[in-house]
């Protein structure tokens, strides 16, 4: 299951008809692809080599990273030339990015329209590109998904003449595991999974959490019946219960069926004891409205509860987050990428577009708006708070305080790399071990469909 | 007398038959095709790469064992039996509850509205005017049961002397009365609306004629109105009974617990996880087959009311 922050629960379920014209898509699109990867379940694999040769999927981890294949029939764009006329079609998820600076900021700057297109979730996008149905130039994909993209030639080589706004990403995401050297990605977003709460709801500060022998236990401890959510995401609930049984050394990415199903078990635990919410909406809309105390929470979405209260001024300052692995007791971060389809008709404006985003203005008043931020060297999380950024003056600072000050923990620097877990993509027989025990948490019951 | 020739006879034969072209198109292409491309998907596999949907639409090659498996959890007692049986508690409960409350209301507007029929009528249709997603999510402000803001509805409760606290919609088994409360809210216009119109075609002279021999209010209901009325409620319990059998917004938006979850959501989940989609298909293959029992009693009812009404 392909899993991401801005997945709307009541957003990512198809119509009937959407589901079927992604079928018959994928049905036009697959023979081609189903005689590859004969490396797909064999996880993980070192350095690639280039000039072609058979497409497989490389899935990097951070000890062991991953060249993603180039290929003779897939090659970069050509060092200056001019960009098209456009229009620039960019697909996202929903409101992942502010138009303000991806539609009129770029537009104007480059004299093009920019249209933006919006999916649900990764599975429809993916289905959409391959079929070729509508063509897209700029897209957003998680980096799970990466090399089945590069496998399935969707995605197309990265020529980094165009994009030397590169130098302002963290150095460990310029050349990061899942995508050495950026072939094919440059990094988007960068967030990591917490805990969210409202002090008023659950009377309790980042201190208190501090001082437990592990914060993740508050689910358990402290949980409030009806108002506790996880995420309806089958990777990062079990992690969250991995973490609870095995502090530090709980592993988001183990395959061990017993430590999965401890996790399941905990879980189910936490259901039987308050009713546990499970949702995807319940940390950025659920907590500042009030409909959730305590949820599983991306930094990014506590980052936009600010937007959701009802009363902004008394509201905002309630809104509390914590990342355990800052205190030594494990934790999850990710990133999102940008990458350009291989059917993109404006491949070098996605490029310039591309650039434009890792400005570091143009990075920092997308985020000011999106929740989510660019792994940018210049963000210092405490500066910014305090003194808001040249040029986007109020734009972190209203005139009322706690909008951002009590979420300063939200901001992702990049000692966190060092300190937190990052999800792998896995093959599908073990991906498959987490979606089954997710399923049976969800159901409260044993699933059998007989997977072969 | 001229007698129509050949060529008129012939298109006259071809006439009525063609009437029912754009129906038959509509039947193949929105219904037949995408209920093939469904089987083609649970009995294909998944591609190599994204684990999505491989769909087999030569029927050929059609592979069962999943559908199988699928049906053998169904009928045990697996994940899917468990969602099933959750499903028709909640639309058996929601059903019942759409006749007690759109009969009278319906009964109400189609013999006694009199001017303010159309208002009436209006009304009903006026939660129409906005989408589902939003009512529910209304519904989600109204039971809010913030201490310092409550929802409308724990406002009024806790006006009265039992309710001392706002109630937790979401928490302990309530959250099952949540889900059908929006069921019912959500689909019961539909109800109404086909009631409504059966109820105001009854003949008023029938009703004069019960009461002429001597039938008293109550009676003329239960033994002319009532068995009058039979086709349009049997028509509005399949209208709503339909879609409630495939929901699975509203537990999730009014809800959102494991215990709440409901047959609909379990074809979601299925269909978003990968290499699943062929066990989505045929769990949804299964509830068609299942809801198709339920319309052909209704058709086999229809049927039979007409040629008794033909007698």
């Amino acid at each position: 299951m392909v899993f991401h922050p801005r997945d709307p629960q009541y957003r990512r379920d198809l119509s009937r008809r959407d589901f079927l014209l992604r079928s018959a898509g994928a049905a036009a699109a697959v023979p081609g692809l189903s005689a590859l990867l004969a490396a797909c379940g064999g996880g993980t694999s070192g350095p690639g080599t280039s000039g072609g040769g058979e497409p497989e999927v490389r899935f990097g981890t951070p000890e062991n990273p991953v060249e993603l294949q180039l290929f003779d029939d897939n090659q970069a764009i050509a060092s200056d030339l001019e960009p098209e006329a456009g229009p620039l079609v960019i697909y996202n998820w929903e409101n992942y990015i502010w138009k303000q600076v991806a539609v009129q900021d770029f537009g104007k700057e480059y004299g093009v329209d920019v249209e933006v297109e919006n999916f649900y979730n990764m599975e429809e996008a993916i289905s959409k590109i391959q079929t070729g149905q509508v063509t897209f130039d700029v897209f957003f994909p998680t980096t799970d998904v990466v090399p089945k993209m590069v496998a399935a030639k969707l995605a197309q080589p990265l020529n980094l003449d165009y994009i030397p706004n590169l130098k302002n990403i963290w150095p460990q995401l310029q050349d990061p595991f899942y995508d050495k050297g950026s072939r094919y990605t440059v990094p988007y977003a960068v967030y990591h999974t917490g805990i969210g709460w409202r002090s008023d709801l659950l009377p309790l500060e980042v201190e208190d959490l501090q001082a437990m022998n592990n914060p993740y236990a508050v689910f358990w401890e402290s949980g409030i019946p009806g108002k506790t959510g996880v995420y309806d995401v089958s990777r990062d609930a079990i992690a969250l219960a991995m973490y609870y049984l095995e502090g530090p050394d709980g592993d988001p990415n183990s395959t061990d069926p017993a430590k999965i199903t401890a996790a399941k078990e905990a879980l189910m635990e936490l259901d039987s004891q308050l009713g546990l919410r499970v949702s995807i909406e319940g940390a950025y809309v659920g907590i500042p409205e009030g409909r959730y105390a305590l949820h599983q929470a991306w930094s990014g979405d506590m980052l936009s509860t600010p937007w959701y209260t009802a009363d902004p001024k008394n509201e905002n300052g309630l809104m509390r987050y914590y990342w355990p692995a800052r205190d030594g007791f494990g934790g999850v971060y990710d990133n999102d990428t940008y990458a350009i389809p291989t059917g993109s008709k404006n491949p070098v404006l996605a490029h310039h577009f591309l650039n434009f985003m890792l400005d570091n203005d143009n990075s920092m008043k997308n985020f000011s708006w999106v929740g989510y931020q660019a792994p940018l060297t210049a963000l210092d999380p405490e500066d910014v708070i305090a003194n808001g950024w040249p040029g986007l003056e109020g734009y972190f600072s209203w005139e009322w305080k706690g909008r951002w000050d009590n979420l300063l923990g939200a901001i992702v620097i990049d000692e966190d790399l060092n300190v937190g877990d990052r999800f792998i993509g896995l093959p599908l027989p073990d991906e498959t071990l987490y979606t089954d025990a997710f399923s049976e948490f969800r159901a409260g019951a044993t699933v059998d469909l007989g997977e072969d | 007398m001229p007698t129509p020739t050949g060529d008129v006879v012939g298109q006259r034969r071809w006439y009525y038959p063609a009437l029912a072209v754009p129906g038959l198109g509509w039947l193949i292409v929105l219904f037949l095709m995408p209920f093939f491309a469904i089987a083609a998907v649970a009995f294909g596999g998944v591609d190599a790469i994204f684990a999505a949907p491989a769909p087999a639409w030569n029927p050929l090659e059609w592979d069962f064992a999943t559908f199988g498996s699928v049906l053998r959890e169904l009928t045990g007692g697996g994940a899917a039996r468990i969602y099933f049986n959750r499903t028709i508690v909640y639309v058996a409960i929601s059903v019942s509850a759409c006749v007690l409350i759109g009969y009278p209301v319906a009964y109400y507007t189609a013999r006694h509205g009199g001017r303010l029929k159309v208002l009436l009528l209006s009304l009903m249709i006026a939660p129409f005017w906005m989408s589902y997603l939003m009512r529910m999510l209304a519904w989600v402000n109204l039971l809010a049961d913030r201490p310092d803001e409550p929802g409308l509805i724990n406002r009024i409760l806790t006006a009265t002397p039992f309710f001392q606290e706002p109630v937790n919609w979401a928490a302990g088994d309530v959250a099952h009365l949540t889900v059908i409360l929006g069921l019912v809210y959500g689909y019961i216009p539909f109800f109404i609306l086909p009631l409504y119109a059966s109820l105001d075609r009854i003949d008023g002279s029938q009703l004069e004629a019960a009461r002429d021999l001597g039938g008293a209010p109550r009676s003329t209901f239960w033994r002319v109105t009532l068995p009058l009325s039979r086709q349009g409620i049997l028509a509005g319990v399949v209208i709503v009974m339909l879609p409630m059998f495939g929901d699975y917004y509203t537990p999730d938006l009014m809800s959102a617990q494991n215990k709440t979850r409901m047959i609909g959501n379990r074809i979601n989940e299925l269909i978003h996880t990968s290499g699943k989609s062929p066990q989505g298909a045929s769990l949804t293959l299964l509830l068609s087959g299942f809801v198709a029992i339920l319309m052909i009693y209704y058709l086999v009812s229809v049927s039979r009311a007409a040629k008794e009404a033909r007698q």
